[in-house]
């Protein structure tokens, strides 16, 4: 496996883990529990950011987050470029829908909280999306 | 476009590993070249020649696309 698609799965499931952690932070409002479990939240959030930086330097060899520091060649370069553009599409529509849903939600005259809520939702839902998008796109052109 | 590479490497016994490592790429990236599923840029297919002890046209020639 390339240096370029270890960086890769390891980013897609480190990103998963940060997902899941802020869809737990969505729920510390309802739990009644704020200030052990956001405590917790943070706790694994800073220990979790620097096991990251650690395996990122010390398993994967990054010596810096600058530019497209995980492609190797002009072939990962190209892919990169590919997978990046196609990305920036995807996001821009995201962005169109979201607009649009917005306007459907307000139709409806929800309540602050719930309005809020499902917001949230929606864009955690793009950023999940946009996560395994990422993925399945670099593999597809990486195909060889 | 269509390549002797595999031919050449074999012919001086190189790996495709040991490829990548001479010519600073991936050894997926020489995979993809030799299977036509990447057309290398022109410094890379020169740097290819160097090694292989060729020239870039008898290296490469014009074939049917494959991707």
């Amino acid at each position: 496996m390339s240096r370029a698609k270890r960086i890769l799965r390891f980013t897609f499931w480190t990103n998963n883990v940060e997902l899941l952690v802020l869809m737990g932070a969505f729920w510390v409002p309802q739990s009644g529990i704020e200030t052990p479990l956001l405590a917790a939240l943070a706790v694994g959030l800073f220990g979790g950011i620097g096991w990251f930086l650690w395996y990122a330097r010390q398993r994967l060899n990054i010596k810096t987050f600058r530019g497209m520091y995980w492609v190797s060649d002009e072939r990962e370069k190209e892919i990169a470029l590919k997978v990046h553009s196609a990305m920036l599409t995807s996001g821009i529509v995201f962005v169109e829908v979201l607009l649009l849903l917005v306007s459907v939600l307000m139709a409806r005259q929800l309540s602050v909280y719930a309005f809020g809520r499902t917001i949230e939702f929606l864009i955690w839902l793009g950023l999940a999306a946009g996560n395994g998008q990422y993925y399945w796109l670099w593999c597809k052109y990486d195909q060889a | 476009m269509r390549n002797q590479i595999a031919v050449r490497r074999k012919q001086r016994q190189l790996s495709q590993a040991a490829l990548a490592q001479l010519t600073a790429v991936t050894r997926q990236t020489i995979n993809a070249i030799e299977n036509d599923k990447y057309d290398p840029s022109l410094s890379l297919a020169f740097k290819l020649a160097a090694v292989l002890g060729t020239t870039v046209d008898e290296l490469f020639t014009q074939g049917e696309d494959t991707k």
